[in-house]
């Protein structure tokens, strides 16, 4: 008896004195259990505090195999109202001896409503976190989708990912072998973060417009996409920024949605004749020219014996045009003549001045530089080429901040998508603006306003005129970049410009991507739809009109004939496709009776 | 010693009391803590449903739904304007009868 007792003693002393502490370790690192509690993920505003993206708790629904009775007839049942593959359901709920397998994932409520009402055994239910974008299909390229992880993939859910994203929480409980909480004992909560909410300076309306006046006329110009983008010239906010593609075989055209590239921030192409602005503000800003200095142009140009001479787009005999003459009916020739009057180090320098080569001020996840001849490597004939806009490759941002450049007193204006963000507390903090620098003098950015006015009144972009407002701008049809060449069919067609020109408010850019030949030009396919943006933007934000006679409007359209300047919507766009199915595939015939379409005046069909 | 037990079992009692009351307000807190939540999933649902019917795509469907149709190009009226016509003059606010305001206020007292 003493012996048992004395035995017991000692392994009393051994576990109570000499591992005492080790066991009371063990026994709470067993009974201790962590609750993980997920952080809410912020929310994407517009700049009016419209939701774009938001997180709303939803019903995942997964199976415990070991309790289903009839896989078969359970999968049969669920698949329709899951809208999930049967077989997948099947093999899901069949997989014994799990006692646990995913469904479906965040599924609307009336679907887990319904789920719930079959009273299916081993079915159950858990809460999760979904993703929701409500304006959706609305600018999907721009704000991108999240993983079944919740984080960003592409888009503004992956560029403010880190922002968004908020920090876990957990419960800490000591729990008995059967999971019950035990009373009075250690017990932690770290509350979870939610994340930041991001506010764009995107106005929701505003991309509504944009993306549907590019669709339309992506549509009716049988092109291969398009890219929009409208800033304020006055902070650079970017209220627009939208992706069309075109129809395919086995889709019809669509706004771009998430997954799929945001072209106006990652799409490269040759600009074409909206460089014209940077060459010819470069060559004032250095008094090589002012807008009266005269040439003589003829159709084409030879620079060097070795290369073939760069013409006009339309044949012309030898005639004396001044600089703004060169700039409203966009002679390559007499371009280039401005262009021989300057160094290849000052050409370079205006593209480089102008932020051409350089990443926009936006910090777009896959945003290429673009690409530059550099001097040294112009050779014979880098600089003409760059001067008429191939040798480089932009992305639409760039060039659209060229011109807000000019629009902005020669002053840079950089454009940024954040407006502000707002912390868990509901403390706004406004993101910091960047700073602009002078490209080009006032005076020089007041007289290239006045000579892009003259394209709108009497030149290339008459399409882009709107009444009330005048409107400088700049038309540009460069041939697409295919296969490493030159296409001599296909081509981007572009308008760029701003309004009211007199007091600029707004600057907007417009790319179609190969339209159909009879719209190749960018002052016949891009200018409408850039003039309709534009005039919705200055309705929407109640701009005074600074020209209330329309003189500008009413001259542009005795160039343009009236016809040739409207994006088709409606039964007027559904007029124009059935011109297209029903005709040749180079797209609609002029028709008296048919859709607001026809051949436009020689003048605006020039690049 | 019947003292010290009587305080005791008070005592005792007290601190059951306690535990009652405790029991009692923590499932109240489970309780509105519940309430919280579903409270909370509430208004996510109903913002997420503000949100998809103000958005453009929604609100053009309405419209179109009841009828409406796209405005087409809007027009510019041009007012008239405002010259001059003679010699400016100061302007002197016409006398007020004193008995104006009380007969006015009679007035709308009668024809509300």
């Amino acid at each position: 008896m003493v012996v048992v007792f004395g035995v017991l003693a000692v392994r009393v002393v051994q576990l109570q004195l000499m591992s005492g502490d080790y066991y009371t370790r063990q026994a709470v690192l067993q009974s201790l259990h962590k609750i993980p509690i997920s952080a809410e993920r912020g929310s994407v505003f517009d700049r009016n505090g419209r939701d774009l993206a938001l997180s709303v708790q939803r019903s995942t629904v997964y199976a415990d195999p070991t309790l289903v009775v009839d896989p078969a007839a359970t999968a049969a049942k669920l698949a329709p109202v899951l809208h999930v593959d049967q077989k997948y359901l099947l093999k899901q709920l069949s997989a014994t001896p799990k006692r646990f397998a995913y469904l479906a994932h965040t599924v609307d409520d009336n679907v887990a409503a319904a789920v719930k009402g079959m009273n299916l055994p081993g079915i159950g239910f858990l809460p999760e976190s979904g993703r929701s974008y409500p304006a959706s299909p609305l600018a999907g390229a721009l704000i991108g989708h999240v993983g079944a992880d919740g984080a960003g993939l592409d888009g503004i859910e992956y560029l403010y990912n880190s922002i968004l994203t908020g920090t876990p929480g957990e419960i800490v409980v000591e729990q008995d072998p059967d999971g019950r909480d035990i009373p009075n004992t250690q017990r932690t909560h770290v509350v979870a973060r939610r994340g930041t909410d991001v506010m764009l300076t995107i106005d929701q309306t505003l991309q509504w417009e944009a993306e549907y006046a590019l669709l339309d006329q992506v549509r009716a110009t049988q092109a291969m996409g398009g890219m929009a983008a409208l800033v304020d010239v006055t902070n650079g906010d970017v209220l627009a920024m939208a992706t069309v593609h075109g129809a395919t075989p086995n889709a019809p055209a669509g706004v771009a949605g998430p997954g799929e590239r945001n072209a106006p921030m990652t799409e490269l192409f040759a600009p074409g004749s909206t460089t014209k602005l940077i060459t010819l503000a470069w060559a004032i800003e250095h008094r090589k020219i002012t807008p009266d200095t005269t040439f003589t142009v003829p159709y084409s140009i030879k620079v060097d014996p070795g290369v073939k001479p760069y013409p006009d787009a339309e044949w012309h005999p030898k005639q004396v045009m001044t600089t703004a003459d060169i700039l409203r009916q966009s002679s390559n020739v007499g371009t280039i003549e401005i262009a021989q009057l300057m160094h290849n180090e000052e050409m370079a320098d205006a593209v480089r001045a102008f932020g051409l080569g350089t990443r926009t001020s936006i910090d777009w996840p896959g945003q290429p530089d673009g690409l530059m001849i550099p001097p040294s490597q112009y050779y014979c004939c880098g600089k003409y080429a760059t001067a008429i806009g191939y040798g480089v490759s932009v992305t639409g941002m760039q060039m659209l901040g060229a011109f807000a450049t000019i629009a902005n007193d020669g002053v840079t204006r950089p454009a940024h998508l954040l407006e502000a963000t707002i912390d868990a507390k509901g403390v706004r903090h406004p993101a910091a603006v960047p700073a602009g620098r002078r490209v080009v003098s006032s005076a020089t950015a007041e007289t290239m306003t006045k000579m892009m006015e003259g394209v709108v009144s009497d030149g290339t972009g008459a399409c882009a005129a709107i009444p009330g407002y005048p409107v400088a701008g700049k038309t540009g049809t460069s041939k697409k970049q295919l296969n490493g060449t030159y296409s001599q069919s296909a081509t981007m067609a572009s308008f760029i410009g701003f309004a009211p020109a007199d007091h600029p408010r707004f600057a907007a850019m417009v790319v179609l991507d190969q339209p159909a030949p009879l719209f190749q030009f960018g002052g016949t396919s891009a200018a409408p739809a850039w003039s309709e943006i534009m005039q919705f933007a200055l309705l929407q934000y109640g701009v005074a009109p600074t020209d209330p006679t329309g003189d500008q409007f009413h001259k542009a359209r005795a160039v343009s004939k009236n016809q040739s300047c409207s994006v088709p919507h409606g039964a007027d766009l559904a007029n124009v496709v059935a011109h297209q199915g029903a005709g040749s595939t180079s797209g609609p015939t002029p028709d008296a009776s048919g859709p607001a379409y026809s051949l436009p005046a020689d003048k605006s069909r020039r690049n | 010693m019947v003292a010290i037990a009587l305080v005791t079992v008070a005592s005792l009692f007290t601190l059951v009391g306690f535990r009652v009351v405790a029991a009692q307000s923590s499932f109240a807190l489970d309780r509105l803590t519940k309430e919280r939540t579903n409270e909370q999933l509430r208004y996510e649902r109903l913002r997420e449903d503000v949100a998809r019917r103000s958005s453009p795509a929604s609100v053009i469907a309405a419209a179109r739904r009841l009828g409406m149709v796209d405005a087409p190009k809007q027009a510019f009226i041009s007012a008239p304007s405002a010259g001059t016509h003679g010699p400016a003059q100061s302007a002197t606010p016409p006398a007020l009868a004193p008995t104006s305001y009380e007969s006015m206020k009679k007035a709308l007292d009668q024809n509300p």
